[in-house]
Protein backbone atom coordinates (compact mmCIF):
# COMPACT_ATOMS: atom_id res chain seq x y z
CA UNK A 1 0.00 0.00 0.00
CA UNK A 2 1.60 3.10 -1.16
CA UNK A 3 -1.07 5.77 -0.81
CA UNK A 4 -1.63 5.62 -5.27
CA UNK A 5 -5.62 4.99 -4.88
CA UNK A 6 -6.05 8.75 -2.05
CA UNK A 7 -7.43 10.93 -4.54
CA UNK A 8 -7.39 15.04 -3.71
CA UNK A 9 -10.70 16.72 -4.87
CA UNK A 10 -9.22 20.06 -4.14
CA UNK A 11 -9.99 21.03 -7.91
CA UNK A 12 -13.52 20.07 -7.33
CA UNK A 13 -14.06 21.95 -4.22
CA UNK A 14 -12.74 25.41 -5.73
CA UNK A 15 -14.80 25.01 -8.52
CA UNK A 16 -17.83 24.45 -6.69
CA UNK A 17 -16.57 27.50 -4.64
CA UNK A 18 -15.30 29.64 -7.44
CA UNK A 19 -12.08 30.23 -5.60
CA UNK A 20 -8.83 30.50 -6.79
CA UNK A 21 -5.62 28.06 -5.78
CA UNK A 22 -3.99 31.50 -5.06
CA UNK A 23 -7.05 32.55 -2.69
CA UNK A 24 -6.83 29.51 -1.01
CA UNK A 25 -3.06 29.96 -0.72
CA UNK A 26 -3.79 33.53 0.96
CA UNK A 27 -6.51 32.14 2.81
CA UNK A 28 -4.76 28.79 4.66
CA UNK A 29 -1.53 29.99 4.42
CA UNK A 30 -0.26 26.63 2.55
CA UNK A 31 2.14 27.68 -0.75
CA UNK A 32 0.81 28.01 -3.92
CA UNK A 33 3.27 25.11 -4.81
CA UNK A 34 2.38 22.72 -1.95
CA UNK A 35 -1.36 23.20 -3.01
CA UNK A 36 -0.42 22.38 -6.58
CA UNK A 37 1.15 19.28 -5.47
CA UNK A 38 -1.81 18.34 -3.42
CA UNK A 39 -4.29 19.25 -6.60
CA UNK A 40 -2.43 16.59 -9.27
CA UNK A 41 -2.00 14.31 -6.86
CA UNK A 42 1.69 14.38 -6.64
CA UNK A 43 1.48 14.21 -2.80
CA UNK A 44 2.61 11.44 -1.22
CA UNK A 45 1.69 12.57 3.05
CA UNK A 46 0.07 15.34 4.26
CA UNK A 47 0.79 16.98 7.59
CA UNK A 48 -2.92 16.75 9.80
CA UNK A 49 -1.63 21.11 10.26
CA UNK A 50 -2.00 21.54 5.88
CA UNK A 51 -5.28 19.37 5.96
CA UNK A 52 -7.05 21.65 8.41
CA UNK A 53 -5.78 24.30 7.17
CA UNK A 54 -7.05 23.69 3.65
CA UNK A 55 -10.44 21.71 5.13
CA UNK A 56 -11.06 25.52 7.50
CA UNK A 57 -10.19 27.86 4.38
CA UNK A 58 -12.87 25.65 2.35
CA UNK A 59 -15.28 24.23 4.90
CA UNK A 60 -15.24 21.13 4.42
CA UNK A 61 -14.12 18.15 5.95
CA UNK A 62 -11.39 16.11 5.49
CA UNK A 63 -13.61 13.16 4.17
CA UNK A 64 -14.72 15.86 1.52
CA UNK A 65 -11.20 16.65 0.31
CA UNK A 66 -9.59 13.10 0.13
CA UNK A 67 -11.09 10.08 -1.34
CA UNK A 68 -10.22 6.65 -2.07
CA UNK A 69 -10.66 5.66 -5.73
CA UNK A 70 -11.99 2.01 -6.40
CA UNK B 1 39.25 6.81 -10.01
CA UNK B 2 37.30 8.23 -12.81
CA UNK B 3 34.16 8.53 -10.69
CA UNK B 4 33.41 12.54 -10.43
CA UNK B 5 33.93 14.98 -7.67
CA UNK B 6 30.44 15.52 -5.76
CA UNK B 7 29.99 18.75 -6.00
CA UNK B 8 29.10 20.21 -2.83
CA UNK B 9 33.00 19.20 -1.45
CA UNK B 10 34.33 22.07 -4.00
CA UNK B 11 37.99 22.97 -3.37
CA UNK B 12 38.32 19.86 -0.57
CA UNK B 13 37.43 17.79 -3.71
CA UNK B 14 40.47 18.43 -5.29
CA UNK B 15 42.45 18.03 -2.14
CA UNK B 16 41.15 14.65 -1.30
CA UNK B 17 41.52 13.75 -5.55
CA UNK B 18 45.61 14.72 -4.97
CA UNK B 19 45.53 12.47 -1.90
CA UNK B 20 43.70 9.82 -4.08
CA UNK B 21 46.58 10.05 -5.99
CA UNK B 22 49.32 10.28 -3.95
CA UNK B 23 48.04 7.38 -1.79
CA UNK B 24 47.97 4.94 -5.20
CA UNK B 25 51.29 6.15 -6.10
CA UNK B 26 53.04 5.22 -2.43
CA UNK B 27 51.05 1.75 -3.14
CA UNK B 28 53.30 1.18 -6.04
CA UNK B 29 56.11 3.20 -4.59
CA UNK B 30 56.06 0.34 -1.45
CA UNK B 31 55.41 -2.48 -3.79
CA UNK B 32 58.48 -1.74 -5.62
CA UNK B 33 60.16 -1.41 -2.15
CA UNK B 34 59.19 -4.78 -1.19
CA UNK B 35 60.37 -6.48 -4.36
CA UNK B 36 63.98 -4.73 -4.02
CA UNK B 37 64.19 -5.57 -0.35
CA UNK B 38 63.42 -9.17 -0.71
CA UNK B 39 65.93 -9.12 -4.02
CA UNK B 40 68.90 -7.61 -2.24
CA UNK B 41 68.36 -10.00 0.58
CA UNK B 42 69.00 -12.51 -1.60
CA UNK B 43 71.76 -11.09 -3.19
CA UNK B 44 73.28 -10.48 0.89
CA UNK B 45 72.83 -13.86 1.54
CA UNK B 46 74.73 -14.98 -1.53
CA UNK B 47 77.42 -12.04 -0.36
CA UNK B 48 77.63 -13.47 3.06
CA UNK B 49 78.76 -16.83 2.63
CA UNK B 50 81.78 -15.33 0.63
CA UNK B 51 83.90 -14.37 4.22
CA UNK B 52 86.31 -11.74 1.75
CA UNK B 53 83.24 -9.85 0.75
CA UNK B 54 80.87 -8.91 3.51
CA UNK B 55 77.47 -7.25 3.44
CA UNK B 56 76.26 -3.82 4.38
CA UNK B 57 74.60 -4.30 8.05
CA UNK B 58 73.49 -2.05 10.86
CA UNK B 59 73.77 -2.92 14.30
CA UNK B 60 74.56 -1.60 17.81
CA UNK B 61 77.86 -1.22 18.88
CA UNK B 62 78.60 0.46 22.52
CA UNK B 63 82.09 2.60 21.73
CA UNK B 64 83.25 5.72 24.25
CA UNK B 65 85.55 7.88 23.46
CA UNK B 66 86.54 10.31 26.69
CA UNK B 67 86.85 14.03 25.83
CA UNK B 68 89.63 15.68 26.55
CA UNK B 69 89.57 18.61 29.13
CA UNK B 70 91.71 20.95 27.55
CA UNK B 71 89.52 21.47 24.41
CA UNK B 72 87.94 24.65 23.43
CA UNK B 73 85.53 25.34 20.98
CA UNK B 74 83.46 27.57 18.99
CA UNK B 75 80.79 28.97 16.89
CA UNK B 76 78.87 25.79 17.22
CA UNK B 77 77.40 23.57 20.10
CA UNK B 78 80.16 21.09 21.30
CA UNK B 79 80.49 17.72 23.58
CA UNK B 80 81.21 19.43 27.00
CA UNK B 81 85.40 18.62 27.49
CA UNK B 82 86.45 16.25 30.66
CA UNK B 83 82.63 14.08 29.58
CA UNK B 84 82.60 11.24 27.70
CA UNK B 85 81.09 10.82 24.05
CA UNK B 86 79.48 7.35 23.25
CA UNK B 87 78.82 6.30 19.83
CA UNK B 88 75.59 3.56 19.95
CA UNK B 89 75.31 2.87 16.92
CA UNK B 90 77.25 1.48 13.57
CA UNK B 91 76.90 1.01 10.16
CA UNK B 92 79.28 -1.09 8.05
CA UNK B 93 80.43 -4.23 6.01
CA UNK B 94 80.48 -7.05 7.80
CA UNK B 95 81.45 -10.50 7.06
CA UNK B 96 80.60 -14.19 8.78
CA UNK B 97 76.84 -13.11 9.08
CA UNK B 98 74.35 -15.81 9.98
CA UNK B 99 71.94 -16.39 7.12
CA UNK B 100 68.84 -15.83 9.68
CA UNK B 101 69.85 -12.42 10.79
CA UNK B 102 69.88 -11.18 7.21
CA UNK B 103 66.67 -12.29 6.27
CA UNK B 104 64.75 -11.61 9.60
CA UNK B 105 66.07 -7.65 9.05
CA UNK B 106 65.51 -7.73 5.34
CA UNK B 107 61.66 -9.07 6.21
CA UNK B 108 61.24 -6.25 9.12
CA UNK B 109 62.23 -3.77 6.36
CA UNK B 110 59.38 -5.57 3.54
CA UNK B 111 57.28 -5.68 7.12
CA UNK B 112 57.58 -2.00 7.30
CA UNK B 113 57.46 -1.27 3.83
CA UNK B 114 54.18 -3.43 3.60
CA UNK B 115 52.81 -1.86 6.35
CA UNK B 116 53.33 2.21 4.66
CA UNK B 117 51.37 0.72 1.23
CA UNK B 118 48.64 -1.00 3.13
CA UNK B 119 47.87 2.45 5.17
CA UNK B 120 48.05 4.53 1.51
CA UNK B 121 45.63 1.60 -0.04
CA UNK B 122 43.23 2.06 3.09
CA UNK B 123 43.55 5.80 2.76
CA UNK B 124 42.52 6.25 -1.03
CA UNK B 125 39.48 3.82 -0.47
CA UNK B 126 38.55 5.87 2.37
CA UNK B 127 39.25 9.15 -0.11
CA UNK B 128 37.41 6.90 -2.41
CA UNK B 129 34.12 7.05 -0.54
CA UNK B 130 34.40 10.41 0.39
CA UNK B 131 34.46 11.44 -3.14
CA UNK B 132 31.59 10.32 -4.53
CA UNK B 133 29.16 12.03 -1.62
CA UNK B 134 28.88 8.96 1.06
CA UNK B 135 31.67 8.29 3.47
CA UNK B 136 29.34 7.31 5.73
CA UNK B 137 29.22 3.80 4.86
CA UNK B 138 29.85 0.35 6.54
CA UNK B 139 32.78 -0.57 3.87
CA UNK B 140 34.45 3.11 5.40
CA UNK B 141 34.33 1.75 8.88
CA UNK B 142 36.09 -1.47 8.09
CA UNK B 143 38.48 -0.06 6.57
CA UNK B 144 39.16 2.01 9.33
CA UNK B 145 39.20 -1.30 11.70
CA UNK B 146 41.60 -2.57 8.84
CA UNK B 147 43.81 0.38 8.87
CA UNK B 148 43.93 0.58 13.11
CA UNK B 149 45.13 -3.39 13.16
CA UNK B 150 47.75 -2.54 10.09
CA UNK B 151 49.29 0.46 11.94
CA UNK B 152 49.89 -1.31 15.79
CA UNK B 153 51.04 -4.37 13.98
CA UNK B 154 53.09 -3.36 11.28
CA UNK B 155 55.04 -1.07 13.04
CA UNK B 156 55.49 -3.06 16.19
CA UNK B 157 56.47 -6.49 14.34
CA UNK B 158 58.81 -4.60 12.36
CA UNK B 159 60.73 -2.97 15.43
CA UNK B 160 60.66 -6.49 16.85
CA UNK B 161 61.91 -8.20 13.99
CA UNK B 162 64.32 -5.64 13.36
CA UNK B 163 65.45 -6.32 17.04
CA UNK B 164 65.53 -10.39 16.80
CA UNK B 165 67.71 -10.03 13.80
CA UNK B 166 70.06 -7.93 15.66
CA UNK B 167 70.07 -10.42 18.30
CA UNK B 168 70.39 -13.45 15.46
CA UNK B 169 73.56 -11.50 14.04
CA UNK B 170 75.54 -12.05 17.72
CA UNK B 171 78.72 -9.54 18.63
CA UNK B 172 80.38 -8.45 15.87
CA UNK B 173 84.56 -7.59 16.59
CA UNK B 174 85.45 -3.93 15.14
CA UNK B 175 88.53 -1.70 15.71
CA UNK B 176 88.05 1.40 17.04
CA UNK B 177 91.17 3.12 14.99
CA UNK B 178 93.16 2.23 12.11
CA UNK B 179 96.53 2.51 13.72
CA UNK B 180 97.40 -0.71 16.28
CA UNK B 181 100.29 1.49 18.00
CA UNK B 182 98.01 4.23 18.58
CA UNK B 183 97.18 4.15 22.86
CA UNK B 184 93.09 4.25 21.60
CA UNK B 185 93.53 1.32 19.45
CA UNK B 186 91.06 -1.58 20.94
CA UNK B 187 89.24 -4.18 19.32
CA UNK B 188 85.79 -4.38 20.44
CA UNK B 189 82.88 -6.54 20.41
CA UNK B 190 79.04 -5.39 19.90
CA UNK B 191 76.35 -6.33 22.08
CA UNK B 192 74.18 -9.42 20.46
CA UNK B 193 71.41 -6.82 20.56
CA UNK B 194 69.54 -4.53 22.97
CA UNK B 195 66.40 -5.62 24.33
CA UNK B 196 62.68 -4.88 22.91
CA UNK B 197 61.25 -0.89 22.86
CA UNK B 198 57.57 -0.95 22.53
CA UNK B 199 57.35 2.56 20.40
CA UNK B 200 53.92 3.54 22.03
CA UNK B 201 52.93 6.15 19.20
CA UNK B 202 51.73 3.31 16.66
CA UNK B 203 49.60 1.60 19.06
CA UNK B 204 48.07 5.00 20.57
CA UNK B 205 47.34 5.87 16.80
CA UNK B 206 45.80 2.30 16.04
CA UNK B 207 43.59 3.20 19.45
CA UNK B 208 42.82 6.42 17.55
CA UNK B 209 41.81 4.96 14.03
CA UNK B 210 39.45 2.29 16.54
CA UNK B 211 37.80 5.36 17.74
CA UNK B 212 37.34 6.79 14.38
CA UNK B 213 35.89 3.32 13.32
CA UNK B 214 33.27 3.94 15.89
CA UNK B 215 32.28 7.83 15.00
CA UNK B 216 32.14 6.21 10.94
CA UNK B 217 29.73 3.53 12.49
CA UNK B 218 27.60 5.88 14.41
CA UNK B 219 27.72 8.32 11.07
CA UNK B 220 26.50 5.38 9.00
CA UNK B 221 23.63 4.58 11.41
CA UNK B 222 22.33 8.51 11.30
CA UNK B 223 23.08 8.47 7.46
CA UNK B 224 20.96 5.92 7.42
CA UNK B 225 17.99 7.03 9.79
CA UNK B 226 18.28 10.53 7.74
CA UNK B 227 17.76 8.65 4.21
CA UNK B 228 14.92 6.39 5.91
CA UNK B 229 12.73 9.78 6.83
CA UNK B 230 13.48 11.26 3.74
CA UNK B 231 11.98 8.42 1.94
CA UNK B 232 9.09 8.33 4.16
CA UNK B 233 8.65 12.44 3.93
CA UNK B 234 9.09 11.91 0.22
CA UNK B 235 6.34 14.17 -1.37
CA UNK B 236 4.87 15.84 2.09
CA UNK B 237 3.01 18.68 2.00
Amino acid sequence: MDGDRVHCRLDELLDERGMTLTQLSALAGISVVNLSVLKNDRARAIRYSTLEAVCQALDCAPGDLLTLRV
Amino acid sequence: MSESIHPTLGRAGRVLRLVQWASIAYVLFAAVEIIGTIAAAISTVQDAADPSRGVSFDFDARYEVPQQTNAEFAGSAYVLPGSTLIFTHASGTVAGLPAGAIVTQAIAQSLLALTGGAIAACIAMLVARVLVGSPFVHAAARTLVVLAVVVMVGFEASSVLAVIARSMAGGIAYQTGSDPSSPSYDVLMSGGGSGIDIDLVPIYVGLALLGLAAVFRFGTTLQADVQRLEKDTEGLV
